[in-house]
């Protein structure tokens, strides 16, 4: 075939790549866009298949059968667990308008610089041998279709303006550019790519399934007809068992796990199902389709490369060329060109996409923040910085594609497309512990993250890129059989004396054993920035955030309005930066114009959208040349801690105070209670007071009117109704004056003024005006003063009248006959005690409280009606209270009371008394 | 976040390492055939499939329990 047709047909491929993409675009500007769709996510996610499935898989399977595999196990067992760890980082990428997997580890950890630029090169260094392989496919697989049969000659060994691979490469970077390049895009979406992608997956998925189909059913007669050839063929039936093919469990769960990384943090794996995504939801889909996109790639893989073997006993094609040597050998050129084409697309889908993402890294992580630390950005000279930043990205796309050619040259030709490929995602995996760590674990610190990875990636470069070094004649081979300096156990292939592994299996234990354990202690033993701090919060629990859309306002930052559009023009164009301050007003209702100094929501609101042109690195650098900025220090966060604290002491203070009112309201009622009792109890009173002064009033009138009416009425019986009336007035006297006293006491009225006096003679004198009615009464009495003055400080005549009360009472309810009476007096520490027991009835246990209350009466229907109004108790009590004293009484039935009142002493009352 | 969606798919990934690893694998890994197709081959594609279709009925179950 010549030259030319391939060279025409590749052109008009790429131009009718260029068409799907033109158009996926203007749909996407009229708001109809092709790519917002889950099964285009799916499909662009399948540029994880490169020249190396398309390809390489075959190569691979010829020396190892079912060891291609775990390439695609990997993603087929760690794609159940999008749905949340995809999804986790979609949601982080766009709420802080993340662009590249480098940008991702950078903002992570305190959106720090270093780290970004670290990322970044681990990147570079570490994909620049996967691009070189799809620049060998791409060359070989055009080599094979020209001549027919794999070239003779090697391309290291002719001189680089005579190699069809450099002008691949460069045709390349022409195509990347034209495609990734042409705008700014904030978000750093591409509807065009995406639906270009989207278009090779299907087209090499197709072409891959014919050359299958052609070989298992043209060929031979299905899979049961290969695989029973290649069963009775000795040396082939290894191919079948793992064991016998050389692989092991360990070996096995290494590849696996690499790719399982490799899927999710592959720079354009990254940027495809990450950055290039339009609705998070859309990973639900991917999540069955895309393991669903390997499993038909591949399982055609082993039928072709029995068939391979089968076809070419003698070793004519390179193993990894069978997918196109198979259909060539038996005359079908539209089909090897067909296949051709399969694998053109897989080629360059993973380079466009690949280095479209490093661009991306190397722009907005590497050179930008490097050239913005020395300059401030309010400067004229540099009046269109999104075309300044476009060209670093040109650059850059160049510089990684020449890069690659020039690793193709030197070691990448005489290595197989699989073990080129597999040094490329063991660099990739030292991304694992940082990511993972980082939205998981939010203790890990930017030290911890810059550490481990920096070891990780020391190890790799040690045991995997060094070594193929050699042959380029950089490493002397001794170094690779003895170790450097004749070390041993500091050989590449077996560190520290791990051998009997694969190469890459040793690479990946040692980097990642390093990397995981350096980054956890690190991480243990360091602490954060108050930004590292906020972001680690912000990855960790993005789901908290989105949630209450919780604006974050780390930086107390101010800047001027004016300064800030300057900015956003510059970075990303005038038509842009308007529309975005437009929307910004538009949205908050304010006017900006009016604004001279814009407050933390504007500038962070103006960082992200910057982010997204430039990374999160670079847009902090920039927005902190215009803004006084303080990032909070830990006494300012110190301080709103406190300030929460205090918030939280006030509604602590506000519940006190509530419970307190609840308290109080208690109270109220408690005393309203008390109120109505006392209501009713005066009302109770007052019907008995009525009731009392009633019955004097009535006998009164009813003797004087019987004295009135009846004029012979003998004298005897006159004398003997006057001397009832005149006993009942004495009685109602005795009732109102109590009443009266009453009142008095209650309301305080009366004049208290206590004085010292001898308690023993107020009670002796008391006794004797009562003497003569006791002895009326035939009362036996007696009266015992033990100690002698017993100095108090009361009113002297409430207190005579406590005494006579009592006396009195005890004349009213002792014995009718045989009556006793015993008074004693006496000094029992600091109080003087009174005691007046009487022989009457005694007074029930129940009532021997409530007989000094308020307004209370004993009625007792057995005694019949008390002889006095009921006040008497009641009365002596106040006054007993009044003298800081107390008064009870000790009873038991039939057996009499005691009356027993104490009164403090002066020595030791003097304080107490008012 | 954590519903029985997340718990159903966190169980695939495990069951998914356990059958795609050794010892699981090298069970299947003699040379025997089954209708002419040799047996880890039909493990290999068989289990993946099965993955592919649990992870999908998970997925597309009428998300129900996604809106929590």
């Amino acid at each position: 075939m010549g030259a030319g047709i391939i060279i025409f047909i590749s052109i008009a491929y790429v131009a009718f790549l260029f068409l799907i993409a033109y158009l996926a675009e203007k749909r996407g500007k009229q708001g109809r866009s092709l790519v917002n769709n889950s099964v285009i996510y799916a499909l662009s996610l399948a540029v994880y298949c490169t020249a190396w499935t398309y390809y390489g898989s075959v190569g691979r399977a010829v020396t190892s059968g079912m060891g291609f595999l775990p390439i695609y196990i990997g993603p087929v067992i760690i794609a159940p667990l999008w749905w949340i760890l995809l999804k986790k980082i979609i949601f982080i990428s766009k709420s802080q308008r993340i662009t590249s997997i480098a940008d991702f580890i950078s903002s992570r950890y305190g959106k720090s610089t270093w780290l970004g630029i670290i990322a970044t090169l681990i990147a570079v260094f570490g994909i620049i041998p996967y691009i070189s392989i799809q620049l060998k496919a791409i060359s070989t697989s055009f080599d094979l279709l020209v001549t027919d049969h794999t070239p003779l000659y090697r391309h290291s060994e002719i001189p680089f303006y005579l190699d069809s691979a450099l002008y691949i490469a460069i045709a390349l970077a022409v195509f990347t550019i034209l495609f990734g390049t042409r705008n700014l895009d904030p978000n750093e979406r591409h509807e065009g790519l995406v639906a270009a992608i989207a278009f090779e997956s299907v087209l090499k998925l197709i072409a891959f399934l014919t050359v299958g189909l052609f070989v298992t059913y043209w060929l031979y007669d299905g899979f049961a007809d290969l695989f029973g050839k290649g069963m009775s063929t000795p040396g082939l039936s290894r191919l079948f068992s793992l064991e016998e093919a050389g692989i092991n469990g360990w070996e096995w769960f290494w590849l696996s796990f690499l790719s399982m990384s490799a899927v999710m943090l592959l720079p354009r794996q990254f940027h495809v199902s990450v950055v290039e995504n339009t609705n998070p939801n859309h990973v639900g889909k991917a999540s069955w389709l895309f393991p669903l996109y390997l499993l038909l790639i591949n399982i055609f893989v082993l039928p072709i490369a029995i068939a391979g073997i089968d076809q070419f006993p003698g070793g004519a094609y390179e193993p990894d060329s069978f997918v196109l040597s198979l259909p060539l050998s038996q005359g079908k050129d539209i089909l090897a060109l067909f296949v051709g084409l399969g694998g053109f697309s897989a080629a360059t889908s993973m380079v466009i996409v690949a280095v479209i993402a490093l661009s991306i890294m190397i722009g907005n992580n590497l050179v930008l923040p490097l050239v913005l630390r020395t300059q401030t950005f309010k400067g004229a000279q540099y009046s269109n910085m999104s075309n300044r930043l476009l060209g670093i990205r040109r650059i850059s796309i160049v510089v990684v594609l020449l890069l690659a050619y020039g690793y193709f040259k030197a070691v990448g030709e005489q290595y197989s497309l699989v073990s080129v490929g597999l040094i490329s995602f063991t660099a990739i995996a030292q991304f694992a512990p940082v990511v993972l760590g980082g939205i998981f674990w939010k203790r890990a610190t930017k030290a911890g993250a810059l550490c481990g990875m920096l070891a990780g990636f020391g190890v790799w470069a040690y045991t995997l890129p060094l070594p193929t070094m050699v042959e380029t004649g950089v490493i002397p081979i001794h170094f690779m059989e003895n170790g450097p300096f004749g070390i041993g156990w500091l050989k590449p292939y077996a560190l520290f004396g791990l051998d009997g592994t694969s190469h890459i299996s040793q690479a990946a234990f040692w980097s990642l054993l390093f990397n995981c354990g350096i980054y956890f202690f690190v991480s243990l033993y360091t602490s954060q920035s108050p930004l590292e701090i906020s972001q680690a919060d912000l990855f960790v629990d993005i789901y908290k955030y989105r949630k209450g859309s919780t604006d974050y306002d780390v930086m107390r930052r101010q800047a001027k309005v004016q300064d800030i559009r300057i900015l956003l023009n510059r970075f990303l164009g005038e038509p842009r930066g308007n529309l975005l301050l437009n929307a910004y007003e538009n949205n908050q209702r304010i006017d900006l114009s009016r604004q001279q100094v814009a407050g933390p929501d504007l500038i962070n609101y103006a960082e992200t959208h910057l982010a997204g042109a430039i990374g999160a690195a670079s847009a902090k650098i920039i927005i902190g040349s215009i803004t006084k900025e303080e990032p909070i220090s830990l006494e300012e966060m110190f301080k709103v801690l406190e300030q929460t604290k205090e918030i939280i002491q006030y509604s602590k203070a506000l519940e006190k105070k509530s419970a307190e009112l609840e308290r109080t309201t208690m109270q109220l009622k408690e005393a309203n209670e008390q109120l109505k009792e006392l209501d009713r109890l005066k009302a109770n009173f007052i019907t008995t007071v009525t009731h009392e002064l009633r019955t004097p009033i009535t006998s009164i009138k009813a003797l004087s009117r019987i004295m009135q009416e009846t004029s012979g009425l003998p004298e005897e019986q006159k004398q003997e109704f006057l001397a009832i009336v005149v006993s009942e007035s004495e009685r109602l006297t005795r009732l109102i004056n109590q009443v009266l006293d009453l009142e008095k006491i209650q309301s305080n009225q009366e004049d208290w003024t206590l004085q010292p006096i001898d308690f023993a003679e107020v009670t002796s004198l008391a006794y004797s005006g009562l003497k003569q009615l006791m002895n009326d009464r035939q009362i036996s009495h007696s009266l015992s003063i033990r100690a002698q003055p017993l100095i108090v400080l009361g009113h002297n005549d409430r207190l005579t009248q406590v005494v006579v009360n009592l006396i009195s009472n005890a004349i009213k309810f002792c014995k009718v006959e045989e009556g006793v009476i015993n008074i004693r007096l006496q000094k029992t520490g600091d109080t003087a005690v009174l005691e007046v027991e009487d022989n009457g009835k005694g007074i029930p246990v129940k009532d021997q409280k409530i007989i000094f209350e308020k307004f209370t009466q004993l009625n007792d229907e057995a005694r019949g009606k008390p002889k006095g109004s009921g006040l008497g108790l009641f009365i002596t009590h106040s006054i007993i209270q009044k003298h800081s004293g107390n008064i009870h009484v000790e009873s038991g039935p039939e057996n009499g009371a005691t009356f027993i009142v104490e009164l403090p002493l002066l020595e030791e009352a003097g304080g107490l008394a008012e | 976040m954590a519903n029985d969606k997340t718990f159903k798919l966190l169980g695939i990934f495990f069951l998914a390492i356990l059958a795609f690893n050794f010892p699981i694998l090298n069970l299947f890994g003699k040379e025997k055939a089954i209708l002419g197709i040799p047996v880890l081959f039909a493990y290999i594609f068989l289990s993946w499939a099965v993955v592919i279709f649990f992870t999908a009925r998970i997925v597309e179950s009428k998300k129900k329990s996604k809106t929590q």
